[in-house]
């Protein structure tokens, strides 16, 4: 039984280097095309941007506005309005990974309170819906009595009981779809594992960013909110609860998947779009990044 | 009397008292349709109806089927005393919003908070340092009040990118008084002019006495295409559709003419989404080489949350207090708001941040408690999308009707409209459009069902 979360203290928070790479087509001349980004370093204390920033850039460009959303990820909205029939999004940043607090201590679940903030975390949201896994969450976590059990427990029976399997699920699929189908990838297993701990009385959010250790495509994991110490993160793709610092780039948190898309928008065209490439790099090595070296990553596809 | 049938409402009529007397300023006009009496009544509004299908007056209700405007023809009177408060309240707003646009886009703006004004669909980001002509973002504007029954108007919400319905105030009025002239009788009315108000703003926004506007609309089928061709001719401006418009080899805007094309200085457009009418159009804008009225970018106030700062928009930019009260609203983002709304369902309007037209506003006590409660679950999980406001208790009025000669009473709301000119001056055009909602409801909305009825403003 796993009462502690926090791994060892590493000595030094570690400064990488981040670049991702999306690429659009459309079937048909796209004349307006305006895109929310959430692909900043999301500054939560444990991660923070480093010297030299973050940029992001399309081509073809447009103008940008960037802006923090009410739960303090930041937003890069962009608007293009040269026609094109191709749009490449890239990002790039500079950011200093620390490791958690060193092990704290679990708390009794019956005894725990949580301010009006965390209500939106215990509640329904449009993908993650606790009365939906309600019954098999009783089942799996019913008899837990601590915070970091009910944790413990929802997390690995996801991963133990969810199979990995692409293809079968889209951005819509919601923590009830899962429960079904029993299968999906880390978004849906994020999903499901949210929607249980809600469902327990644990508020829990959606994290979207970047393994750095496996950077080729986003990732999703979640947080939960610890009384005495915040936010803390568990990843239910991988089964863990003690997650090491350095291997998580976090890009933005939100209630689920819909509220912190990597990319999210609307286009004006005849025709459809969709993602042709879309890839991601973690560099621990170098001394800067620019965003050619984002649009590099197109051609090693 | 006619309207001695109806007694002690239970919502407050404009016309009669809480014992079914007449009020003062309604005797002449109840004491008219006496003297004409039922018959005469039905008479008079099928000439009245007649009247507007001959004009033409007509909205489209399905596809290639056009209605007359349905009009119940029993004027709203506003004394003269209370409409000089709604004017200046409704210029005070307008040029309130018009700084703030200019802020929002040129400047740094810090009246609303960014996660809500940059996740605003209508924001355009294309529009940073875009300053249009002669600083003007909001040429017409169309304000939506109602009547609290004791000379007080609340503002319901603002309308930004295409107000619509200012040939309804006209119309309404004008077949109104050419059928049944004597209910005016005993009555001073205040006129305005809305052609030389438009004429001069358009002149004055392209800095030429005579310059080539068009009236862009959406099309020849779509539901106000009696007001784009009214308005056309009215203003004397060409009525053209997307397809006549394109981008030349010079970068302006030209229209295609049998006679041959023309280059157009100013587009009165009554589209939403340009490229989709006119691809091209945003970048000639972007290089100032065409006039847009209502300028790009003035969508972002027609959000319904954006709504909740205009009254400390009016304070930071004008260093006044509002002169009109509106709704209270509750910011969905703050948990205690959302807390507070879920207690109390059974008594609020639900509105969705992107409606217009009647459309995403759900009046919560008015509703069965099916469809309350799915309401409630999709405001659990998406509350960003809707803001919510108080319910209000206003006015009704009376209505006709022709079929049974009974008169009824309605609610209705109050659309005023208002032309600001490239030198900041403000019309407000007196009277504006009276809607009318079905029986048992509070939305008055043409899109949604209602009606309309004329509005004089009177001495």
């Amino acid at each position: 039984m796993q009462t502690e979360l926090g791994g060892p203290l590493a000595p030094e928070p570690v400064a990488v280097h981040f670049a991702y790479v999306a690429r659009y087509e459309y079937s048909d001349v796209v004349v307006q095309n305006d895109n929310f980004l959430r692909l900043s370093p999301h500054d939560d204390g444990h991660q923070a941007p480093a010297a030299g920033g973050c940029e992001v850039a399309t081509v073809p460009a447009g103008r940008t506005i960037t802006y923090p959303d009410r739960l303090g990820n930041v937003v890069n909205r962009i608007k293009i309005t040269a026609p094109h029939r191709e749009l490449v999004i890239a990002a790039t940043g500079h950011v200093c990974l620390s490791e958690r607090a060193p092990a704290f201590q679990d708390v009794p679940l019956a005894s725990t309170q949580y301010g009006m903030e965390a209500h939106e975390f215990l509640t329904a949201s449009y993908l993650a819906d606790p009365a939906t896994v309600q019954t098999t969450a009783q089942e799996i976590v019913g008899s837990a009595t601590t915070l970091l059990e009910t944790v413990g427990g929802v997390v690995r029976w996801v991963h133990d009981n969810i199979r990995y399997e692409r293809g079968n699920t889209s951005v819509n699929t919601s923590a009830a779809d899962v429960l079904a189908s029993r299968s999906g990838v880390c978004q849906d297993m994020t999903h499901l594992a949210l929607a249980m701990l809600r469902a327990r009385g644990v508020p829990a959010r959606y994290v979207s960013g970047l393994l750095t250790r496996q950077p080729g495509e986003t990732h999703a994991w979640l947080e939960f909110l610890h009384p005495g110490h915040g936010w803390l993160p568990a990843d239910p793709t991988r089964g863990i609860t003690q997650l090491n610092g350095a291997d998580y780039l976090k890009f933005a948190v939100g209630r689920d998947y819909s509220e912190v898309a990597p990319v999210s928008g609307s286009f004006i065209s005849r025709g459809q779009g969709w993602l042709n490439f879309t890839t991601a790099a973690v560099f621990f090595d170098r001394d800067t990044i620019s965003i050619d070296d984002a649009l590099a990553l197109l051609h090693g596809q | 009397m006619l309207t001695d049938a109806i007694t002690s409402s239970p919502a407050l009529n404009e016309c009669l008292n809480a014992d079914g007397s007449v009020k003062p300023i309604y005797r002449n006009l109840v004491n008219a349709m006496d003297t004409l009496g039922v018959a005469g009544l039905q008479r008079r509004w099928d000439d009245a109806n007649n009247r507007a299908a001959l004009d033409a007056f007509t909205f489209m209700l399905d596809p290639r089927e056009f209605r007359t405007v349905p009009t119940d023809w029993v004027p709203r009177l506003i004394p003269q005393a209370q409409w000089d408060v709604i004017s200046r309240g409704v210029a005070q707003r307008l040029k309130a919003i018009n700084h703030f646009l200019l802020d929002l886009y040129c400047g740094d703006q810090q009246v609303v908070p960014p996660d809500v004004m940059y996740s605003c669909q209508r924001y355009n980001p294309e529009l940073q340092d875009y300053r249009p002509a002669r600083d003007v973002f909001v040429h017409i504007y169309g304000i939506d009040l109602v009547h609290m029954g004791d000379g007080r108007y609340v503002i319901l919400e603002d309308n930004l990118r295409i107000p619509s319905g200012i040939t309804y105030q006209i119309k309404s009025t004008e077949i109104g008084l050419g059928a049944m002239p004597e209910m005016a009788a005993g009555y001073d009315i205040i006129p305005y002019d809305i052609q030389a108000a438009y004429r001069d703003m358009f002149a004055s926004l392209c800095e030429k006495s005579d310059p080539v506007c068009v009236l862009l609309t959406d099309s020849k089928f779509g539901s106000a295409f009696f007001e784009h061709r009214y308005l056309s001719e009215l203003l004397g401006v060409t009525l053209v559709e997307g397809s006549d418009l394109y981008i030349g080899a010079n970068g302006r805007v030209w229209a295609r003419a049998i006679g041959g094309n023309f280059e157009v200085d100013l587009i009165y457009r009554r589209v939403e989404d340009l490229e989709l009418f006119v691809p091209g159009l945003t970048e000639a804008y972007l290089d100032h080489k065409v006039v847009l009225v209502n300028a790009l970018g003035t969508g972002a106030c027609d959000d319904k949350l954006v709504f909740l700062w205009v009254p400390d928009m009016i304070e930071r930019y004008l260093g006044e207090p509002a002169i009109l009260d509106q709704a209270v609203s509750y910011d969905l983002r703050s948990p205690a708001n959302r807390e507070y709304v879920l207690q109390n369902l059974d008594s609020l309007v639900l509105k969705t941040r992107q409606g217009y037209g009647g459309l995403g506003v759900f009046i919560l006590p008015d509703l069965d408690q099916g469809y309350r409660s799915r309401l409630a679950q999709q405001l659990i999980e998406q509350p960003q999308v809707f803001i919510a406001q108080e319910t209000l208790d206003f006015s009704q009025h009376l209505v006709f009707d022709q079929s049974s000669g009974e008169f009824g009473e309605r609610y209705v709301d109050l659309r005023v409209f208002a032309v600001q000119n490239g030198y900041g001056e403000v019309t407000v055009f007196p009277g504006g459009l009276t809607r009318v909602s079905e029986a048992n409801s509070r939305v008055t909305n043409n899109s949604s069902g209602g009606s309309c009825k004329p509005s004089w403003v009177v001495r």
